[in-house]
């Protein structure tokens, strides 16, 4: 088979058919700031730097088969409770609360001082989520840098998938109120709620459901977006499947089926162990985007139960790009193309850490396009 | 059933109305504090185990510890007048997240267990200086540090807490447990520490078998 570009290489797999090889996109963000010796604030603030950095990344591996573009601090500044909004969480960012060279770094609070306190999910039903943005990290400047981003950005997403035939792999955020509501309240004061006042619970995430879907499509709209990113919210691991039920599948499907039905893909985003909650993923639009899985899910027991209805992406573990070996690295790429790319439906990727090293990237990149060949 | 293994029953199904009321109304009939909290620290055993087997989740140890953190606090008063709550101490814990980490839900989570293990536990939050653990290490006298983190960063601020307990003549006093999602050996080899996981439960379990060999 002649090698494919990129973009119909993605779309083979997405679709569960076999391209020419098994595809290779590392989420890669500040990595690519370290290649380059660029401060992380630079690279977060100024989309421009971040895409020069990421094209340097790309062009040093050899090319991957999706191309992050720089909207990372769009996701800090949403004026929506996303779970990286500045607006709503404390995150210490880079060049503000942290060394220019540090990655942001997100302040849990302590349990008897979370941001959203119990007297907030009334505040929520009755006002709306507004009432929980605040100035406190980020200003009115800020808001105007997002306003700005949208046409900065706009050439850059044109030059990756006009110019070059990469897709872009995630576009904009498609919101859902599980992780906005464990980050606001603190993990433990979170799962603590959902024992203790289910029904209220349930109403306040109805409630912002709605208008994080409402909010992520109409974004979604003006930055031109093809894939957003959906994330799994609490993990899955850390409830019983009963409170899976209940609390976390009805709002993930309600934001996936809301983005499929407006047309756009999604990087399913759930990170740590998914393993026993793996069927219900099914309830998923099947051959609707990736599945980005992390090393803590059996991305082989993934294939099994989810190999029909969607593409699988990951799963090395991102300590092993700072810890590993080159023979550590090509031998796990290679144990997840023996499990996973039969069919096709299988991107090999890993959420790598700023310091992860060079070579073990490399190796990474090198060993999809070798070993992964149909 | 009724007497003090109805709190532990209950501790176990998290009713945490349940184990709050029943600690009161024995304490008010004047009941043994020591036996309440026996029979609560034997609820949270049955929950640990139940997690270690993964029949109950992270929810159900932040639950069960939310409600033994209450139910001690109404305790506390009636143990410290009998002289203390009886229960043999099995090590004195210095524990906070690495320095440049501010992630702090499996700590807390280490603590609580660690805490009805029988630990004395000297928690100093998150984004802790190599300086603030030894100073604390002295000042408690502890025999065990936890290190926690979830950054790869938190690697090299592990380390040099480990090099500076080691440069203030402290190292061989402690046992070091480090903890956090990223957490595996070679990452406890290259900080220096004598113990590592992933997992609070199955860290305190390491850490209690390394101190009973020792």
């Amino acid at each position: 088979m002649s090698e494919m570009t990129a973009i119909e290489r993605v779309n083979k797999h997405i679709n569960l058919e076999e391209p020419d090889r098994v595809g290779i996109a590392p989420m890669g963000e500040f990595y690519y700031a370290q290649l380059v010796d660029m401060s992380i604030e630079d690279f977060l603030v100024y989309p421009e730097k971040a895409d020069e950095a990421f094209e340097y990344g790309f062009k040093k591996h050899g090319g991957f088969d999706m191309a992050e573009i720089g909207f990372l601090m769009a996701s800090y500044l949403s004026t929506v409770p996303d779970g990286f909004s500045t607006f709503y969480l404390d995150w210490h960012l880079p060049g503000r609360e942290r060394d220019p060279y540090a990655i942001p770094n997100l302040n849990e609070r302590a349990k008897e001082d979370p941001l959203m306190t119990e007297d907030d999910y009334d505040v929520v039903l009755k006002h709306g989520w507004h009432r929980l943005f605040s100035f406190r990290r980020a200003g009115i400047e800020d808001l105007l840098r997002l306003a700005k981003m949208g046409p900065t950005v706009a050439p850059l997403v044109q030059k990756w998938r006009q110019e070059y035939q990469v897709p872009t792999m995630i576009d904009g955020p498609m919101g859902q109120p599980v992780g906005a509501l464990a980050r606001l309240r603190g993990t433990t004061n979170f799962l603590l709620d959902l024992r203790r006042r289910p029904e209220k619970m349930l109403e306040v995430m109805d409630v912002l459901s709605d208008g994080l879907i409402a909010f992520s499509l109409m974004q979604a709209e003006m930055l031109n977006a093809k894939t957003l990113i959906l994330g799994g919210g609490t993990a899955a691991d850390f409830i019983s499947p009963a409170m899976f039920e209940k609390f976390v599948l009805p709002f993930i499907l309600r934001s996936a089926h809301a983005a499929v039905e407006a047309g756009y893909q999604l990087q399913y985003h759930f990170d740590t162990n998914w393993t026993p909650m793996l069927p219900y993923l099914k309830e998923l639009p099947a051959k609707s985007g990736y599945l980005h899985l992390d090393e803590r899910t059996d991305i082989v027991e993934a294939k099994k139960v989810l190999g029909d209805h969607l593409c699988l992406f990951g799963n090395l573990k991102p300590a092993l790009f700072r810890f590993g070996t080159e023979e550590e690295v090509e031998r796990r790429v290679k144990e997840i193309i023996d499990g996973c790319a039969a069919g096709g439906g299988l991107i090999i990727s890993a959420e790598l850490t700023a310091d992860s090293r060079f070579e073990l990237v490399d190796t990474m990149v090198k060993t999809t396009k070798e070993y992964g060949v149909y | 059933m009724n007497g003090v293994e109805e709190l532990t029953a209950r501790l176990i199904d998290m009713d945490e109305r349940g184990v709050l009321d029943g600690v009161r109304e024995r304490l008010d009939a004047n009941g043994d504090a020591q036996a309440i909290l026996d029979a609560l620290s034997a609820g949270m055993n049955v929950v640990g185990e139940r997690y270690g087997a993964k029949e109950y989740f992270l929810a159900d140890l932040v639950m069960a510890a939310e409600i033994f953190k209450q139910s001690m606090e109404m305790l506390e008063p009636e143990l410290e007048a009998a002289g203390g709550d009886g229960r043999e101490v099995c090590g004195r814990m210095v524990i906070g997240t690495a320095e440049g980490d501010l992630h702090d839900i499996g700590k807390n989570i280490f603590v609580a267990l660690a805490r009805n293990a029988g630990f004395q536990v000297t928690d100093l939050g998150i984004d802790v200086t190599p300086e603030a653990f030894v100073q604390e290490v002295k000042k408690n006298n502890a025999n065990v540090v936890g290190l926690s983190g979830i950054l790869t960063f938190s690697l090299d601020s592990m380390k040099q807490t480990v090099e500076t307990l080691e440069e203030a003549g402290l190292r061989d006093q402690v046992t070091v447990i480090i903890g956090g999602l990223p957490v595996d050996e070679r990452w406890r080899e290259l900080v220096g520490a004598d113990a590592c996981s992933d997992d609070a439960y199955d860290g305190l379990q390491k850490l209690l078998a390394l101190m009973e060999e020792n």
